[in-house]
């Protein structure tokens, strides 16, 4: 994939397995959200391959077995939060999801009368526990409180018990916390991360303090 | 089927004030350029507010589009599917209201 001529991503290869949580790292414009949402379906390079179970999967949302979360707002204005919850949260977890406090309190208000953190809590719960089986997270401790993201570190680790989480943050020892390992995004390509040690390697970081 | 039908209510929602200020504003448009209103003219104006209406969300708007995929959907078969239910309840309406104005005026005359 490219942007003016300029390749972003050209030698991805990502695997995730359910159980599983992978971290991806990368610098700002290194192709995280891109990739992101080419697995997902609704960004289109030249050449993709994503499948599941070896079956290729043409849109990864149109069967509902892919999630994503993006990093911007993304519900709808103007509908209250339990009617845009129920297209969403998985029926089996409809009990775990409500019983969250965030939910308790603002189900009944639409997206627009939020903040933006509790918005931001709720779209994360919500593809949390989605359907799919595979949850894509693009800076899900962005925009969030500091007591919000240790609230939600548990809460991911719970739901990749049964799902394979992908997780991109510019936070990186949240996503270290969380992550049971760590692919970096470096010129367009996807290299294994064995240890801090790697990260100053690729010049993710400029030294470990 | 509920859940479809639920999720296309969903975006036709979204979209009413849009869909109601265009297709009022492509009714008065065809009003000045062809002098009169008749069943053609209105079904072109609403084709013309729902088609606007769309267009303009999906530049204003378009992150809510992520609502829709990750409840499963794509995003072409939820338009198409408000277009649909716009243009039966645009129907429905203009039958109703054709009804109405012709019984009207049949008990003026008596």
């Amino acid at each position: 994939m490219s942007f003016d001529d300029r390749k972003i991503l050209q030698d991805v290869a990502l695997r995730c397995s359910l159980g599983e949580i992978v971290g991806l790292l990368g610098r700002n414009g290194s192709g995280k959200s891109s990739l992101l949402k080419i697995i997902f379906g609704s960004l289109k390079p030249s050449y993709r391959y994503v499948s599941i179970d070896d079956i290729y999967i043409y849109n990864g949302y149109s069967n509902g077995s892919i999630a994503y979360l993006p990093q911007h707002n993304y519900l709808p204005h103007g509908i209250r939060i339990s009617s845009l919850a129920r297209m969403l949260v998985d029926v089996e977890f409809w009990d775990e999801f409500t019983s969250q406090p965030v939910y308790q309190k603002h189900n009944h208000k639409t997206a627009g009368e939020l903040s933006g953190g509790e918005l931001r809590m709720l779209e994360t719960l919500m593809i949390v526990y989605n359907r799919a089986d595979f949850i894509l997270l693009d800076e899900p401790f962005t925009h969030i409180s500091p007591a919000q993201t240790e609230f939600f570190k548990p809460v991911i680790k719970a739901c990749a018990k049964r799902k394979g989480i992908i997780v991109t943050d510019h936070q990186y020892y949240n996503v270290l916390d969380v992550a049971d390992r760590i692919i970096i995004l470096e010129n367009g390509c996807t290299k294994p991360v064995n240890g801090v040690d790697d990260l100053v390697t690729y010049r993710y970081l400029s030294g470990i303090g | 089927m509920k859940r479809t039908a639920i999720l296309t209510i969903q975006y036709y929602r979204i979209l009413l004030v849009y869909n109601v200020t265009f297709t009022i504003v492509w009714i008065f448009l065809a009003l000045f350029g062809f002098g009169e209103l008749n069943a053609v003219v209105l079904f072109w104006a609403k084709i013309s507010g729902f088609i606007s209406a769309s267009v303009l969300q999906g530049y204003s708007a378009k992150e809510s589009y992520f609502y829709f995929r990750n409840a499963g959907y794509r995003m072409r078969r939820i338009v198409l599917q408000a277009f649909l239910m716009d243009i039966i309840s645009f129907v429905f309406a203009y039958l109703l209201i054709s009804l109405i104005i012709y019984v009207i005026a049949h008990f003026k005359s008596r």
